[in-house]
């Protein structure tokens, strides 16, 4: 007995597997109710800090989709917001024009830019109004603001629209204070010539120049622009005068065709 | 100092075998079949260290697990220091230097360990689904055995570049 005992302590290895498989015979022999409350102390403070690695790195993956997702909301707000900003515009466009329509007399009809021409020798613009509308060849095309341009070509649907700043386009104009007549052409930049304004005239900077009716074309008191340059050059018979145009032609959307001359 | 050096080995490998299994395991399930690296390390550590180590090691692994599923306390711990002491009695008479034995051990002991897994802790399932537990036990065994390969495969590579610099 004694050399039994004798040579099992010799086998340490054995030994400690034996002591093992006891401590975890008497485990499995427990009851369930302490099991689990040995277990629930002894992994609660065992596996916290894994556990808590474990939610940090779900916690980390799910912050990436949601914020991927909210990324993509927020690209989507902008568009709408966009399109908001936009219709709000437009709808200050509109307003305006509408009262337009209101305090005219002429018969109008109103027609959305479709396309813009810009050459060196022509400028022009093409409505989505035509024939079918009413509108003839030399019909005045204005916005709230003042005079765009004349009508030039029509097709059924649409028109081509001569603009202010065209080499070819002139309007008979009249300064509203000095009731000075002249002649409106653009020759070049973002300002037009009144030309033929005798040297006489006291015509100033600030003054309003609408059309005068006088050409045939379009109507008179429309508005053309204000006078920002006005002097006299030595030697000729007539002032150099420049006029802003009061409408801004690079950002016309909508415009009224006036039904002019029947 | 040969002791301590086990010890912090024990340690070192309880940490990294319970991390990988409680954070990275649960996302890498393939099939139902999981790979268990408490058993990985368990051989690692029977392979290059004593027998008591390893009985140790297997031990104290198992019975962590098994805290986490009272309902298999004891059985973890037990078949966890069998594989231990198993694969440390083997070792010397088997001369596993070489890695496809290593390999090859690593997937007989997986294989062993999960049948008797069922076998004794879940024996319920034994008798249901005998069919799933052999699929599952196959698939685990073989999923345990790659990422065996891995880690042996990388302790191997990291010794191979120290030895370089030494």
């Amino acid at each position: 007995m004694f050399g039994f005992i004798s040579n099992l302590l010799k086998k340490v290895n054995l030994l400690y597997f034996l002591g093992a498989c006891a401590i975890s015979i008497i485990l499995i022999l427990l009851p369930l109710s302490i099991k689990t409350t040995i277990g629930a102390l002894v992994s609660g403070f065992f596996y916290y800090p894994l556990i808590e690695l474990d939610h940090f790195l779900l916690d980390l993956a799910t912050t990436k989709k949601t914020n991927i997702e909210l990324n993509r909301q927020l690209a989507d707000k902008a568009i709408q917001l966009a399109g908001c900003s936009e219709m709000r515009h437009e709808n200050a466009r509109l307003r305006r024009m509408l009262e337009f329509d209101i305090q005219t007399t002429q018969r109008l009809v109103p027609a959305k830019v479709i396309a813009a021409r810009a050459m060196p020798d022509a400028q022009a613009l093409i409505i989505g109004a035509g024939a079918d509308k009413g509108i003839r060849i030399n019909n005045p095309v204005v916005t709230a603001d003042g005079i765009v341009g004349k009508t030039i070509a029509v097709s059924a649907g649409t028109s081509t629209v001569q603009l202010l700043t065209d080499h070819n386009c002139r309007i008979s104009a009249i300064d509203q204070n000095t009731r000075t007549l002249g002649i409106i052409r653009w020759k070049g930049g973002r300002l037009l010539e009144m030309g033929d304004v005798p040297v006489e005239s006291q015509l100033a900077v600030g003054d309003t120049v609408v059309s005068s009716g006088l050409g045939g074309i379009f109507p008179a008191g429309l508005m053309i622009g204000t006078v920002v340059y006005a002097k006299n050059r030595s030697g000729s018979l007539f002032k150099d005068v420049l006029v802003r145009p009061a409408v801004k032609f690079w950002s016309i959307e909508e415009v009224f065709v006036i039904l002019y001359g029947r | 100092m040969a002791g301590k050096f086990i010890n912090i080995q024990i340690v070192s490998g309880i940490i990294v075998a319970l991390a990988f299994n409680i954070v990275i395991m649960p996302r890498a399930v393939i099939f139902g079949a999981a790979a268990d690296m408490a058993l990985v390390v368990t051989i690692w550590i029977a392979l290059t260290s004593t027998p008591r180590a390893a009985i140790v090691f297997g031990f104290v692994m198992g019975l962590l697990t098994g805290f986490a599923r009272p309902t298999e306390l004891g059985w973890s711990s037990m078949l966890l220091a069998l594989v231990g002491y198993g694969i440390s009695a083997l070792k010397d008479r088997l001369a596993m230097e070489s890695m496809w034995l290593r390999i090859a051990g690593l997937f007989v002991a997986a294989l062993s360990y999960r049948f008797l897994f069922f076998a004794l802790a879940r024996y319920g399932l034994l008798e249901d689904g005998s069919a799933f537990v052999m699929i599952n036990t196959l698939l685990s065994a073989v999923y345990t055995t790659m990422l065996g390969v891995i880690v042996f495969g990388f302790i191997k590579h990291r010794r191979m570049v120290r030895d370089l610099f030494q």
